[in-house]
């Protein structure tokens, strides 16, 4: 599943940035890979990063300069990770591990069959000895390579599968010709030796090498690997106190078993920011700053009202100063009456402190009331982002403008766009515009695939046209680009329906030709644009092909 | 107009171990014949508890030691009050109990078929275990057996003259409902003239194919034992004890009327805007969006065509782009149903966009009931419009929260109980509870600040 994919967010010192979107559509996903408590598949949160530094960033990622990258992450990436510089040194240990795995997978069991008694290898202590070396090549292969990716684990079990394959095979050799020395040469000894002891071996081979592979896999080796995260801990540590989250329920996020003194101070304390004292004297004084009285210090979370708790909740995460503060849908869970309050406090503190703060919410008014710029959000992807006034007033994007006309606003009722169906499934995300199912000004290359038109067209048949077309069409996706219908030859019909419903039916938008083929109809698709950020002259971007700098012009009033 | 439902002077209180804690303290409403009526308020102010109450679904802890809830020229709650005026200081739950046991017996009639409730939160008020179909058919199966066994014989008893005959009065009338019924009537065909409609309403279909229904609606398999045993229960109008407690018999009735149930919550879906219906009353609630699962619970609750729907917060669980579908979709069937309605939300923009009147409550108590623009545009209590300027707007206009909390219904203020936090409060406010007083043409509104001097 892919939440979020391919999301540039820039936010300014002391500027609150609006996230909004549907539920699903990756906001707080996002909010939370911000603040680090996700970490993302791929991709970097640059954090108190100046100017220039960002620009270097940029020309670095545009000519792959994987140097001057790696030099800017190490320092302002939230995501780095500290990896073993691939110098002589882990190279050799690595080596020494793998002779040293080898050796002992494949020489144990080898002495082990040798000095087993006459005439061939037994079965058991076969099996048993391949697995013990099995373990050991993983584990000490693992052991020295902690970071090393998965294709070398598996790289290494393969070797630990040869060396024991030679191991096992020389030792069984041996044993035969021992025995049979003085009845046959050495090389008949070898395959007649080889041969009889072929069952256990192929066992023991499969054993040793699925051990080997699991070795690789098991806590102590993850231990052993964590341990070298530790760095990068430390670092995020010093981070984090710059940084913090106000979650979305204040009834779950305060601890019910702590004072309110000590829920506001325990970031304070975790972070090495504050000594005890220091850090009480502070809570109280924060208590005030969100303007709750101090005695509230010393009272449980339970006591408190919703409107309270999100108070002290901010309380908390503004505890250590921090420069950068995510807001998690702070108001979703009060009343109107409380909501503005708390807004209200979250202006003040901005004004006052200067944090820069990512507001994340599905309720559009309360971006236009705190926010200055605004991402709007679609299944994971950014669609359109610019000053709030913006777009929230002259939205681009159709999916803003629907967004937008969805927003109830008492005393006015408006004409709405009403979108069909739901946000799609994140496991499978339509192909092209994720929007483009559901948007009422998608066109030919905005990503219909030939199931989408099959169906559209079945509806169309079984409805509309079939008195026109007849009762035993059969439509088919012949693949990603053609369908084709089949029990009519009515081909000027099927051609002036997709020409007739072309403004209704959005896909039918993408049927480039329709053709007669041996005993069908054949109908091709045009080709799919991924749309990219293109930019506004009013200083935004807007993820649709309508914007593409050299299209013709968006049709005016398009969607609205 | 006529009254579908009155709620006059209603107290409902709820005994807990901290006190008794004063959720309604006499609410005054009166919802006419085919309106909607939208209630709003901070949460805790008794919103949803009046809803329960309405529906007599309140918990055993709860006493209604006075009013009256008057539908159908009956008191629903008075077994309550009784109770509760008999218990006075006294009161225990578990006594209550027994009371609300001939409550739910009494109430079983109505539930459902007069008065029926959307429940807040799709997601919880289905059951993850039972299909969209089943859940929609039991509703229909519980109330209205005989309804199910009639469309189902209606169908099978029909002749091929009959159903062309009503395709031709469908043509004829365009849609008008009158002639058919006297049609169905006339050949005691009812049940019938209700699939035949919902053919024809049917959007998504061409009408070729709606015809090619509507004359293969006669085309049932045919059943006798099942059918002997449905003419029985259409009949009764009810399902007979002995189809109820023989097993064999019971296992035949109720397959056969679920086989109808589905057949009838499908037509519901389809009419409420559900695609490919045939396929998701199969499906469990899981399976759907919100969006979806909200249409289903308010098929279940229309599915005995009611007079009076509450509506319980029905969009505060989903997102925007679905709640105006929803609200779209309550627009539409006020206009197709003949049912009054009452909606509950605490976002007043949602009710401006679907009501007629809003009646705003604070601490168990109407202040303000007034025709929607009224509300919104100049509202006159103080406690509505410090809640209409707190709603954020695109404007990006100061909003101004109401200092202070609302009051603890145990130990509620005296007089009128927003004047802790009115800016306008003067004296008499502290001791006398404000009465309503009529403002303009509809507008009422109860605060001291509007008393005739």
């Amino acid at each position: 599943m892919k939440a979020v994919e391919d999301v540039t967010i820039r936010i300014e010192d002391g500027q609150i940035v609006g996230l909004v979107g549907e539920s699903g559509s990756g906001k707080s996903t996002l909010g939370r890979i911000m603040v680090h408590l996700l970490e993302p598949t791929r991709g970097d949160v640059l954090f108190d990063i100046p100017d220039d530094v960002l620009g270097e960033y940029e020309d670095a990622r545009a000519t792959g300069d994987q140097e001057a990258l790696g030099r800017i992450r190490a320092t302002h990436s939230l995501t780095y990770r500290q990896r073993p510089a691939l110098g002589w040194r882990p190279l050799l240990r690595w080596a020494l591990g793998l002779i040293l795995g080898g050796t002992l997978g494949a020489v144990l069991p080898a002495l082990a069959i040798a000095f087993s008694s006459p005439p061939f290898a037994n079965l058991p202590s076969d099996f048993l000895w391949a697995a013990t070396g099995g373990v050991l090549v993983g584990f000490f292969a693992i052991f020295f390579t902690p970071e090393a990716p998965r294709f070398v684990r598996d790289l290494v079990a393969g070797v630990a599968l040869i060396a024991l394959n030679i191991g096992v095979g020389l030792a069984v050799a041996l044993n035969g010709a021992m025995v049979s020395s003085r009845s046959y040469d050495s090389f008949g000894a070898f395959a007649t030796g080889y041969q009889n002891g072929g069952v256990g071996l192929v066992i023991a081979i499969l054993v040793g090498s699925a051990v080997a592979w699991q070795a690789a896999n098991t806590a102590p080796v993850y231990l052993l690997r964590a341990k070298g995260k530790e760095a990068d801990v430390m670092r995020m540590r010093r981070i984090r106190r710059q940084m913090n989250i106000v979650l979305q329920d204040p009834y779950s996020s305060l601890n019910p078993r702590m004072k309110l003194v000590d829920v506001i101070s325990e970031p304070m304390l975790s972070m090495h920011y504050a000594t005890r004292e220091e850090a009480r004297l502070r809570a109280l004084e924060l208590l005030q700053e969100v303007g709750l009285p101090e005695v509230f210090g010393d009272r449980y979370p339970h006591e408190l009202s919703g409107g309270q708790r999100q108070r002290v909740a901010i309380a908390r995460a503004i505890s250590t100063n921090p420069k950068f503060l995510v807001l998690d849908e702070p108001t979703s869970a009060l009343d109107v009456s409380v909501q503005a309050q708390i807004l209200g406090l979250l202006r003040n503190l901005r004004d006052k402190y200067r944090i820069s703060m990512l507001l994340i919410t599905h309720n559009i008014a309360v971006i236009s009331y705190l926010a200055e710029k605004v991402y709007v959000m679609y299944a994971g992807k950014v669609m359109e982002w610019g000053d709030v006034a913006k777009v929230l007033r002259e939205p681009e994007h159709p999916y803003t403008k629907a967004l937008m006309s969805a927003v109830p606003i008492a005393g006015q009722r408006r004409n709405r766009i009403l979108l069909r169906g739901d946000p799609p499934n994140l496991v499978f995300p339509p192909a092209g515009c994720r929007f483009h199912p559901r948007c009422p000004v998608a066109f030919n290359a905005c990503g219909w695939t030939a199931d989408e038109v099959q169906e559209d067209l079945g509806y169309l048949f079984a409805g509309k046209y079939y008195p026109a077309l007849g009762p035993n069409l059969i439509v088919q996706a012949e693949d990603d680009r053609t369908v084709s219908v089949q029990g009519t030859t009515n081909i000027e019909g099927i051609r002036s329906l997709v020409e007739r419903e072309r403004e209704d039916i959005r896909s039918l938008q993408a049927v480039q030709s329709v053709d007669q083929a041996s005993d069908r109809i054949v109908l091709r698709l045009s080709e799919t644009v991924e749309p990219g950020l293109y930019p506004r002259p009013t200083g935004g971007e807007v993820k649709c092909l309508l914007f593409r700098p050299g299209a013709e012009a968006p049709p005016v009033g398009a969607a609205g | 107009m006529a009254a579908a439902l009155q709620v006059r002077d209603l107290q409902v209180h709820f005994h807990t171990r901290r006190g008794v804690f004063r959720a309604l303290n006499g609410v005054n409403l009166v919802l006419r014949e085919g309106e909607v009526l939208g209630i709003a308020g901070e949460s805790g102010c008794g919103k949803s508890t009046l809803g329960l109450t309405v529906m007599s679904l309140l918990p055993r802890n709860a006493a209604v030691p006075g009013g009256q809830v008057i539908y159908d020229e009956r008191n629903l709650v008075n077994l309550q009050v009784d109770y509760a005026k008999s218990a006075g200081d006294r009161f225990l739950p578990k006594r209550n109990e027994h009371v609300l046991k001939r409550v739910n017996k009494a109430m079983a009639s109505i539930r459902g078929v007069g008065l029926s409730m959307v429940f807040q939160e799709p997601m919880t008020s289905l059951n993850p275990v039972l299909t969209i179909g089943f859940q929609i058919a039991e509703a229909v199966y519980l109330h209205n057996p005989a309804l199910l066994a009639k469309r189902r014989l209606a169908r099978e008893a029909a002749t091929p003259q009959d159903l062309r005959e009503i395709l031709r009065l469908l043509e004829e009338n365009e849609g008008d409902e009158a002639p058919i019924r006297a049609y169905v009537a006339a050949k005691s065909l009812e049940g019938l003239e209700e699939q035949a409609l919902f053919v024809w309403r049917r959007p998504d279909i061409h009408r070729a194919r709606k015809e090619k229904a509507i004359l293969t609606l006669g085309e049932v398999e045919p059943r006798r034992f099942e059918r002997s045993i449905l003419g029985v229960v259409a009949r009764a109008g009810s399902i007979p004890p002995q189809f109820r407690w023989i097993p064999i018999f019971r296992k035949v009735v109720r397959h056969a009327l679920f086989r109808e149930g589905y057949r009838k919550a499908e037509e519901l879906l389809t009419s409420l805007g559900v695609p490919n219906a045939d396929r998701v009353v199969r499906m469990y609630p899981h399976e759907l969006s919100g969006g979806m699962r909200q249409r289903v619970v308010i098929a279940i609750a229309l599915a005995n065509n009611p007079s009076v729907v509450i509506m319980d917060e029905p969009t505060s669980a989903v997102d925007v782009t679905v709640q105006a579908q929803i609200l779209e979709l309550i627009r539409q069937i006020r206009n197709t149903i003949h049912a009054s309605f009452i909606v509950i939300s605490h976002d007043l923009s949602v009710l401006a966009e679907v009501c007629d009147r809003i009646a705003i409550m604070y601490a168990g108590r109407i202040v303000e009931i007034a025709p929607v623009g009224d509300t919104l545009t100049h509202p006159l209590h103080p406690y509505t419009q410090l809640l209409v300027s707190a709603i954020p707007t695109l404007d990006r206009k100061e909003i101004v929260g109401i200092r202070g909390e609302i009051p603890d219904m145990r130990d509620p203020p005296s007089g009128c109980a927003f004047h802790p936090r009115c800016p306008f409060a003067f004296g008499k406010c502290a001791t006398h509870v404000p009465i309503d007083i009529p403002q303009g043409k509809e507008q009422l509104v109860a605060c001291w600040l509007y008393e005739a001097k």
